[in-house]
């Protein structure tokens, strides 16, 4: 069981799911032959040699002890998901409203949330990113709800 | 006479007030990302790259340059005060850099690695002036032969020279490959591996791809870990100076980095950290006395300085000349001339000297004002570190947001970014490096086009490869590298067994 935590069997793994989903999707593309190469004549080679590097990763974790390193999980969820709500409310709310959701959801990233602090970072934000991309670059984005 | 000329042509271009003013705002922006830890030049510059289309070609190659060369200045400063890299490149600079400070050295230090990197950058940009048009010149008669095999050489490289094994680094280079498949097939229409995405009928946007694995990846990374300056380190101008004999042990080893770094960044695939690594690993080896390395010797951090500072330089080389990018930041560079309509290519030289030694004029502009930035300003850099990354980090997530996002104008490039954070987590759960993966999909749609082109022409005969010289060089360098590879990673695990066993 143990040998199933390492960070190498993992990885090879990895290699063979990616290797096998890009030779399965790519079965339709028309295959070809060597001198008149069809689209899918490269993905099926890079599948082929994805899969070996896995199964060279996954014997040379035989050897290997490293385990998988512990990873931020909270910083993981509320990063992307600031992200996340920044590209699905800009267009509809506008930047500001965006670029406030964006500062607030992705300090929760940390322990603790200090509300001033973000509050103070939020709205300067909103003023620098004014003053660079519209005022300054006279991007066509949108600003706020009430905005074109 | 001509490169007299020349010369003068790139006096005339970089001297105007507009390039001017960009290469200063380039450097000074690079070197405030540099300064920082857990901000990266790839994501600074890609960040900016919107800003770019704003100006003239010229002036944005020279803005987006000042910002690669200034972060490798910038670097060292938290590598020797904090013992925490400000960027990947200056990494080994901790291991000599940072005792020093703890000795009282910190000021001398700062002022070796910036004259370490002065030295570096400026030599190297000679090299440029030198050997780009020439090697321009050959390139003109490459064939997609020629090419491919090129190109095959940069992604051999860039697998093996990997720190860990070689397999997981051909990985990386494969699943870089294989994301560079994405989109329409060139000669055929096929849409592959868009699972009916129409905003992936272009291919995936390097810049989502580049922000997502390297910028957001690293804030994600770094939560919680950069704690900021806690102690007051006072570098007064009075210890920056250094002593006779610092001076003097470091003239050979910024000599021998900035040689390494230019061999380093020439090579395509490889980047600015494996150059120093291995100024470093050199070092240790010619010198009399390896035992000081680790603590606090300042070869360990001149000759590391100048070579990731050389290779920086050196890579426009093969960008300018034959329009491969040897790494992420240079692929970034030539899609800001592609969007300004200049095809990357042998050409680019003959048909835009202005361009070219606009920029090689800029470089020296660019390098002396880093000089000036430096030893007067070092307090105020110093003073950066203090700036607590949770005020930094929302700010670069916003500006990734909105940067990826001024290009098309589209928010499914932004959920592209948050999907490729995902992915460089994941990379670096696993132990895979991301670089190589991106140089994979960078070049992934250009050796696929040349080797497809290249077999169209011969009939679909592979010995066309061989009986090129210029190709058949190429590969027999891949074939070399391999096999060294191979034989250094067998005798690492014969190392290992034997500590191993003596426990």
């Amino acid at each position: 069981m143990k040998s199933l935590l390492k960070r190498d069997f993992i990885a090879g793994i990895a290699c063979l799911v990616i290797a096998a989903f890009v030779v399965w999707y790519g079965q339709d593309y028309s295959y070809g032959n060597l001198n008149n190469m069809g689209p899918g004549y490269l993905p099926r080679i890079l599948g082929i040699a994805l899969s070996i590097c896995g199964i060279l990763t996954i014997l040379g974790a035989i050897n290997s002890m490293e385990r998988v390193p512990r990873i931020n999980v909270r910083a993981l969820v509320f990063v992307t998901l600031g992200i996340l709500t920044f590209a699905f409310t800009m267009n509809r709310i506008g930047m500001l409203p965006a670029t406030f959701l964006l500062i607030h959801i992705s300090a929760l990233s940390e322990s603790p949330y200090r509300i001033f602090r973000t509050l103070a970072l939020s709205l300067s934000l909103c003023l620098l990113s004014y003053l660079i991309f519209i005022f300054g670059l006279n991007m066509p984005i949108r600003l706020h709800p009430w905005s074109f | 006479m001509e490169l007299f000329d020349n010369i003068l042509l790139g006096f005339s271009v970089a001297f105007t007030l507009d390039n001017l003013l960009y290469c200063a705002l380039g450097v000074t922006i690079g070197m405030f990302i540099g300064v920082i830890p857990g901000v990266g030049h790839l994501a600074a510059i890609s960040m900016l790259l919107p800003l770019t289309f704003y100006v003239p070609p010229t002036t944005a190659l020279v803005m987006l340059a000042g910002i690669y060369y200034g972060a490798q200045y910038g670097g060292s400063t938290a590598s020797i005060l904090l013992n925490l890299p400000g960027t990947p490149a200056s990494a080994v600079v901790c291991l000599d850099g940072y005792p020093m400070a703890q000795n009282g050295r910190g000021g001398v230090a700062l002022l070796m690695t910036t004259l370490a990197s002065f030295v570096g950058s400026f030599i190297t940009v000679f090299v440029l002036a030198a050997f780009a048009p020439p090697l321009a010149a050959f390139a003109v008669s490459f064939n997609s032969a020629d090419y491919f095999s090129m190109m095959l050489l940069g992604l051999v490289a860039a697998a093996i020279l990997v720190q860990g094994s070689p397999a997981k680094g051909a990985a990386a280079v494969i699943i870089g490959l294989i994301l560079g498949m994405v989109g329409t097939d060139v000669n055929t229409g096929v849409q592959r591996y868009t699972f009916g995405f129409s905003f992936l009928y272009d291919g995936i946007n390097i810049v989502a791809i580049a922000m997502g694995i390297f910028g957001i990846a690293e804030v994600i990374a770094n939560v919680g870990k950069i704690k900021g300056a806690q102690n007051d380190h006072k570098i007064t101008l009075r210890s920056l100076i250094p002593t006779a004999q610092d001076l003097k042990q470091s003239i050979m080893p910024m000599l021998r980095g900035t040689g390494i770094g230019t061999g380093i960044g020439i090579l395509p695939g490889t980047g600015t950290s494996i150059a120093s690594f291995l100024a470093y690993a050199i070092e240790k080896r010619v010198s009399r006395d390896p035992k000081k390395f680790g603590k606090g010797a300042i070869e360990g951090i001149t000759a590391p300085e100048s070579a990731n500072n050389a290779a920086a330089q050196s890579a426009f080389i093969p960008t300018l000349t034959l329009g491969i990018p040897g790494d992420a930041v240079m692929a970034l560079m030539l899609g800001a001339l592609l969007i300004h309509g200049i095809a990357p290519g042998p050409n680019v030289i003959t048909d835009n000297p202005g361009l070219f030694w606009g920029l090689v004029v800029s470089f020296l502009i660019g390098n002396v004002l880093l000089l000036i930035l430096n030893i007067p300003l070092v307090g105020v850099w110093v003073r950066l570190l203090k700036i607590p990354y949770p005020l930094l980090y929302p700010s670069i997530i916003l500006f990734i947001a909105i940067g990826v996002y001024s290009i098309n104008y589209s928010h499914l490039d932004i959920v592209l970014v948050a999907f490729f954070g995902l992915v460089g987590c994941l990379l670096l759960v696993l132990g895979f490096e991301p670089a190589p993966l991106l140089l994979g999909y960078i070049l992934g749609p250009m050796i696929e086009e040349n080797f497809r082109r290249t077999l169209l022409i011969s009939r679909g005969d592979m010995m066309v490869f061989l009986e090129r010289p210029v190709s058949a060089t190429f590969l027999a360098l891949c074939l070399f590298l391999l096999i060294w590879s191979i034989h250094s990673s067998s005798k690492e695990r014969r190392i290992r067994k034997r500590i191993e066993s003596s426990r």
